[in-house]
């Protein structure tokens, strides 16, 4: 499998380590940003939109955020052009196991999976692989 | 001649021999129609084999009847209308307990996330911990599993705080507050940024004032660490004013800062059960929505004013509860 691009986002602090360094173990990381918020992330992606080398292959994304959570972000990245819109898939990671939060993360079709946390690699390996 | 008209044509003209003989024709058809009127009559009384006397015991039979029936229907449609007003009320009934159903869902999923999360992130930091060979790097691990261990029971105090709130009596205690809010301050020592911030406290009235010291204590503690810990770190003189006015009737707090302030979209939300106003990850999300649980259950209210960037002031009455013993 080709190394990806990643970006993380998530407001845990803990839980971006954590992932980050999972990651950049599993040999699977091209390159891996995190960031603390859904705000965060979507600048984030509005920088790298012109830049195709820098649009993230993978995005993890937590669900239950402040201010904008996780459905908030997909409703916007939704929005973005198509190259990365189109091109950057989405796999929601949260520690929710409300069966409404998984409808409607699969309602999004740039959302691949819902997977709780804590982050298995080898599980988001065969998704993404 | 029918009896009948023979009496009224004496009654008109006095004797029948005066009836002019062109009228006598007619009034011998008429009588006719009497007689034919009387006989259809007897047969109608004999049919139903009344006689007249018996018609009015009849008519007032009937007319019982009727009110007995105009009774029936009217308690009838009282019933069909009390019917009506137990199934809307029922319906409402069903309402309710649909809404406090949905709400209970939401705070089991919520609560359940709540309590996961810090339980993921251990379990992550274990795996992450395997990829360690280095003490120190390992030792760091353990203190962001601290910190989640911590956050874990910060939540679940919260939750013991609301469930005890919403299921004790309000307690009728004496209260030193100048003692309370030492000790609440005490607890926030150990703070981000406690060594930089101005406390300053002010009690004004001289009264005995009673009310439950652990729910004010949870209140304030609440307040009082929300404001050091959104406190504006760029602000050179961050500062938290605690006021209070004690009265026979009731005791008025002010507690306010120059801290970051809440966002205006969120101020009227503020105190809503896990509703977080700032991006990065903070409290259980529980907290004001405690603190105003417990000052509504102690018949009290409590409001805020917030500007981003320029600071909170969270004002709240309670009612001495030393004047009510007295009564």
């Amino acid at each position: 499998m080709k190394p990806k691009k990643f970006l993380l986002i998530d407001n845990n602090e803990i839980d971006n380590f954590i992932n980050v360094t999972l990651l950049s173990n599993s040999g699977i990381v091209e390159d891996v940003n995190s960031v603390q918020s859904a705000s965060e992330g979507l600048r984030h992606l509005a920088k790298v939109v012109d830049q195709s080398d820098k649009v993230p292959d993978v995005i993890l994304l937590d669900l239950g955020m402040q201010i904008m959570d996780g459905f908030g972000f997909l409703d916007e990245f939704v929005k973005l052009p198509a190259a990365v819109s189109q091109y950057t898939k989405v796999v929601v990671l949260t520690s929710s196991i409300d069966p409404k939060d998984k409808l409607r993360s699969k309602s999004y079709p740039c959302v691949i999976e819902l997977m709780e946390k804590p982050l298995n690699i080898d599980r988001l390996r065969g998704l993404i692989g | 001649m029918n009896k009948l008209l023979q009496q009224q044509i004496e009654a008109v003209f006095g004797s029948q021999e005066v009836v002019p003989e062109k009228v006598g024709h007619l009034l011998r058809l008429v009588s006719e129609t009497y007689d034919h009127y009387d006989s259809d009559l007897q047969r109608v009384s004999g049919a139903l084999d009344l006689r007249p006397q018996d018609m009015m015991g009849l008519y007032l039979k009937l007319s019982k009847e009727v009110e007995h029936y105009k009774k029936v229907l009217r308690e009838m449609s009282e019933d069909v209308a009390l019917r009506k007003e137990a199934e809307e009320r029922l319906e409402q009934r069903n309402q309710e307990l649909m809404k406090i159903n949905a709400e209970l869902d939401r705070f089991v999923y919520n609560a359940s996330h709540e309590l996961r999360a810090p339980l993921a992130s251990i379990l992550g930091l274990i795996t992450v911990a395997r990829l360690r060979e280095n003490d120190v790097q390992k030792l760091k691990l353990m203190e962001l599993m601290q910190a989640s261990v911590e956050k874990l029971d910060l939540f679940i105090k919260d939750i013991v705080h609301y469930a005890r709130n919403s299921r004790m009596e309000v307690e009728a205690q004496v209260i030193d507050f100048d003692e309370m809010i030492k000790d609440s301050i005490a607890q926030l020592r150990f703070m981000g940024g406690m060594e930089r911030i101005t406390v300053s406290i002010d009690i004004q009235g001289e009264v005995e004032f009673r009310s439950d010291k652990k729910r004010l204590a949870v209140v304030l503690n609440n307040l009082v660490s929300n404001a050091i810990k959104y406190h504006n770190p760029s602000a050179e003189h961050p500062f938290v004013d605690i006021r209070i006015m004690l009265t026979e009737e009731e005791a008025t707090f002010e507690i306010r800062d120059n801290g970051i302030g809440i966002q205006q979209a969120y101020v009227d939300k503020i105190f809503n059960m896990f509703v977080r106003a700032t991006e990065t990850q903070s409290g259980s999300g529980l907290g004001l929505y405690i603190v105003r649980e417990i000052i509504e259950k102690m018949e009290g209210k409590v409001s805020v004013e917030s500007q981003e960037g320029v600071g909170s002031t969270f004002r709240f009455q309670i009612p001495n509860l030393s004047q009510r013993r007295a009564i």
